[in-house]
């Protein structure tokens, strides 16, 4: 079986894509998901990508490159979400509410302007990982690079903005750039991702793995070690699962995701997370 | 080198119409543990703000002439981050370090060092929220100190301690004053402990209404900073929490 498996990875091109896809969306933003977690901004995927469809209308209703347009929808929808919540000392989900009904409505307004023919907008949201292109790869490539420096480079200052953002200010953390860098990193995650893998899965990759990581791991850094771990693992799990039993890949991922907060929970359970 | 680190001249702060501080002025030494007493309300935390750098827009003048090290009121414990001890007391380095510059070996040794110093030390790869109420006030004491400061201040740290974790961690504040020649400036709502503690106490009610040695200081001074708010006389277990609506 799992022969076979590699033998049509080798051999089928939308294969091996959809399983490098699978594996690099999901680095993406498991690597993310544990800054999402610890600020309780769960909300946040599930609001930068509908946030996105106003854009996507927009560059329809204007003709332009429409990703292009719901990258810099999300970068504005970050900012706008950093900004209000910083100056108006609002809950990041208060502004994610208002934002997302908002940025969608703006779509459907300015779809009602398109002339001829209109796209399935909403249909982009439900993604689709057999249908991944080499430009697609080669994109969540280089988003998984600047991820993993962005990371590596700020961890310090990730860690005690997302433990203590008063006394990380005192200390002299730039707390506000790190706010506004994480809202954009993790919107055009969700940009670059929810086109492959569609909401449910995203919003699954920025919550399910850092809950489960977040159970077992005795720091920060092996709390997102284990957050990217669980979400490929999840996502090979995911896509060979649906081979064998030719069922669709992004609900067995998220199936696979749940079953390994499970295990982390029961884990926590009978060995005590505490050294 | 001055005995005088900190001088508060006619601060006054508020917001509308409504007074939260008045022309409070007072000065602070080195080697003096000054003790901040007032009911619920009384400016008390604002006037920390103030000097710590986190308020702004308040009318006179706060002159420090000392390195300060803070810890702050915190009712909220995140008791499921996963974050070790050492690297809470870590934190307290960052502003020597800076951005883009990871600890060295020294660095983590001077925070081993200061473990050990506030008693700690054995715990130090354990998470943070692992620890009981008097030993997390310890790590907190151990971050404050890690910029060696001349100047502490303290917003209720006895905050979640039981009674011999208090009076474990004023003599810690005291030994620490003479070894390090450094003043300290504590909130508390623990009036008992504050008189047998600290050298001077200051009353405050929107307005300072004593700054004196702990025993020189009259009991109709106490009565007409607090008028009326005799819980504090008696050490009321659920001060806290009411003053802060848990």
């Amino acid at each position: 079986m799992i022969q076979d498996f590699v033998k049509d990875i080798i051999s089928y091109g939308f294969l091996r894509n959809a399983l490098v896809a699978a594996i690099l969306v999901s680095s993406l933003t498991g690597v993310f998901s544990s800054v999402v977690v610890l600020r309780r901004i769960e909300f946040i995927g599930d609001g930068a990508a509908h946030a996105t469809f106003g854009g996507i209308a927009f560059g329809l209703l204007l003709g332009t490159d429409y990703l292009l347009m719901a990258a810099i929808t999300a970068v504005v929808f970050a900012i706008a979400v950093s900004y209000f919540t910083r100056r108006n000392k609002l809950s990041e989900s208060s502004v994610i509410g208002i934002l997302l009904p908002l940025s969608m409505s703006l779509g459907v307004i300015a779809l009602s302007f398109v002339k001829g023919y209109t796209p399935d907008v909403m249909g982009l949201f439900f993604g689709n990982i057999l249908m991944v292109t080499s430009e697609d790869v080669w994109l969540l490539i280089a988003a998984n690079l600047v991820a993993m420096a962005f990371f590596t480079i700020f961890y310090r200052e990730l860690l005690y903005y997302s433990y203590d953002e008063g006394m990380a200010k005192h200390y002299g953390v730039p707390v506000g750039a790190i706010h506004y860098a994480v809202l954009i990193g993790i919107s055009l995650s969700v940009v670059s991702s929810v086109k492959i893998a569609g909401i449910i899965l995203v919003t699954a990759f920025l919550v399910i793995p850092a809950v489960a990581a977040k159970l077992i791991a005795s720091s920060f850094r092996s709390m997102i070690v284990f957050s990217v771990s669980l979400a490929v693992v999840a996502s090979i799990i995911g896509i060979f699962v649906s081979y064998v039993l030719d069922m669709p890949p992004g609900p067995v991922i998220v199936v696979a995701l749940f079953l390994e907060f499970l295990l982390s929970a029961s884990l926590k359970r009978f060995i005590g997370k505490e050294s | 080198m001055e005995s005088r680190i900190l001088r508060v001249e006619s601060l006054s702060y508020k917001i509308g119409s409504h007074w939260i501080l008045r022309d409070v002025s007072f000065e602070v030494s080195r080697r003096e543990f000054v003790g901040i007493i007032g009911p619920n309300g009384a400016g008390k935390t604002t006037l920390i703000k103030a000097i710590v750098g986190d308020l702004s827009d308040y009318s006179g003048k706060v002159s420090v002439s000392a390195k300060i090290g803070y810890l702050s009121q915190n009712p909220e414990r995140k008791r499921d981050f996963p974050i070790r001890v050492k690297e809470v007391a870590a934190m307290g380095l960052y502003g020597e370090r800076g951005i883009l510059k990871p600890l060295r070996k020294c660095d983590w040794k001077k925070v081993e060092d200061l473990l050990e110093r506030v008693g700690i030390y054995d715990l130090k790869e354990r998470r943070a929220g692992a620890l009981s109420g008097g030993e997390y006030q310890r790590l907190m004491l151990a971050r404050a100190l890690a910029s060696e400061p001349e100047l502490l201040i303290l917003d209720e740290p006895e905050a979640g301690v039981d009674e011999m974790g208090k009076a474990s961690f004023y003599r810690l504040l005291e030994s620490l004053k003479n070894d390090k020649n450094m003043g300290i400036l504590m909130v508390s709502h623990d009036i008992g402990m504050v008189f047998e503690a600290c050298d001077t106490v200051m009353c405050i009610n929107k307005t300072l209404h004593c700054h004196k040695s702990a025993d020189k200081i009259r009991p109709e001074e106490l009565q007409s900073a607090f008028s009326g708010d005799l819980d504090l006389f008696i050490r009321s277990r659920d001060h806290f929490e009411r003053e802060h609506h848990l």
